[in-house]
């Protein structure tokens, strides 16, 4: 009979792709939050008001080399904050399903 | 870590970058201004260098997913202000020749510094304010605790770089400094001593002008009715008799009639001022 061979169900992958991409915005976020004032400072200048870093330089009072590298521990920092979050949600033995960093990419 | 770029694809014209470059080169790479060789001599380099790889694949991945984070707009009336604070700050950079700022945790006295960069970190005070209050979504106590706090410290600021302005050499700086304490939802004590200061003394007729609009806006405070009733009798510039006339009209301060009377019986004043002092006995009286 029919009742035993389910209808496949089409439309879930995409739905857990979204779930999934979800989940990781709403950590993503969170880890942003637990970032240090000044990191997050340096994220929101450079990321989200898009200021070149050459003007956040401006704004933060030091050379745009600095900026760089202030923006590169940022994230960095950001990233390990993301992962410890990561690894916490998916429980001790996040080990069978590592941090789904690379789905966070759009390259 | 020392592992230089191994791309054995022959000499190349620029020294080829090793693993104390990925800040350099990554950073530059997600704003999109690597160049065309730089960017080649960083693939080479990440082709034979598993760690600087899996770091640049991590961060970028970071990096771009903060792209992916919806943009919670704050109160129209705050991004307003947040976007002409920046576009002041972006048309205040492009004259500047030194930023010499370190965003100041003291007050600050008057020098030869680069205001809009004070400005700024006043802007960057509310950015920061605006990723918290994204990130917080407004759920938790201690955030909103912490929003609260930030909150209090950008007013800090802007009270900071209101006072700071108004101390200026420059009336330009002076009038903005005027334009920045309009801005402000709640002044302090101290602001508002320094607009009454500026009405009072400023040697610049628009920036007392301009006083006198921005403390009409906080006239519910008795201090600044008195002040701009004091003002009435001492101002001689006719510009200004005539603002403050009608801030008087506007305020129905009846404090000002007797500074109105002595106005309009000046024989050595203004005619246009006289003329202004007497219709505003009669809409005042």
């Amino acid at each position: 009979m029919d009742e035993d061979t389910p209808e496949p169900i089409v439309d879930a992958p995409p739905v857990t792709a979204d779930l999934e991409k979800a989940e990781e915005v709403a950590l993503l976020r969170e880890a942003l939050a637990r970032l240090p004032e000044d990191k997050r400072e340096v994220l929101v200048l450079s990321r989200f008001q898009g200021l070149k870093y050459e003007q956040v330089g401006r704004v933060l009072g030091c050379e745009e080399g600095a900026v760089k590298l202030r923006v590169f521990r940022a994230v960095r920092q950001l990233r390990t904050i993301y992962e410890r979050l990561s690894r916490e949600r998916r429980g001790p033995r996040g080990d069978a399903a590592p941090p789904a960093s690379p789905r966070l990419a759009q390259m | 870590m020392g592992m230089t770029g191994t791309d054995g694809r022959g000499p190349r014209l620029v020294k080829h970058m090793d693993c104390a470059d990925l800040t350099i080169r990554l950073t530059d790479r997600w704003a999109a201004t690597l160049t065309a060789e730089a960017e080649a001599d960083l693939e080479a380099h990440l082709a034979g260098c598993q760690r600087c790889r899996d770091e640049a694949r991590a961060l970028t991945d970071t990096w771009n997913g903060l792209g992916g984070i919806p943009d919670e707009e704050p109160s129209p009336a705050m991004r307003l202000r947040f976007e002409a604070m920046l576009d002041a700050w972006r048309e205040g950079q492009r004259d500047a020749t030194v930023v010499p700022f370190a965003p100041p945790a003291r007050p600050v006295a008057a020098g030869p510094r680069h205001w809009w960069g004070l400005a700024a970190a006043a802007v960057v005070l509310v950015a920061a304010g605006f990723g918290a209050g994204r990130l917080a979504g407004g759920q938790s106590a201690a955030t909103s605790a912490e929003l609260a706090a930030l909150r209090t410290e950008v007013r800090g600021m802007q009270q900071m770089v209101a006072l700071s302005l108004l101390q200026q050499q420059s009336a330009t700086e002076r009038l903005r400094g005027v334009s920045w304490s309009h801005q402000m939802d709640r002044p302090g004590a101290e602001v508002i001593a320094a607009l009454v200061d500026t009405l009072r003394s400023d040697g610049n007729v628009n920036v007392r002008l301009a006083a006198v609009d921005a403390l009409r806006q906080f006239a519910d405070a008795q201090e600044v009715r008195g002040a701009l009733v004091d003002a009435l009798g001492r101002q001689e510039s006719p510009l200004v008799q005539i603002a403050l006339i009608d801030t008087m009209v506007e305020l129905r301060e009846r404090r000002s009639i007797d500074a109105l009377r002595t106005l309009a019986a000046n024989g050595k004043a203004n005619e246009v001022v006289r003329q202004r002092a007497s219709w505003g006995l009669q809409r005042i009286g």
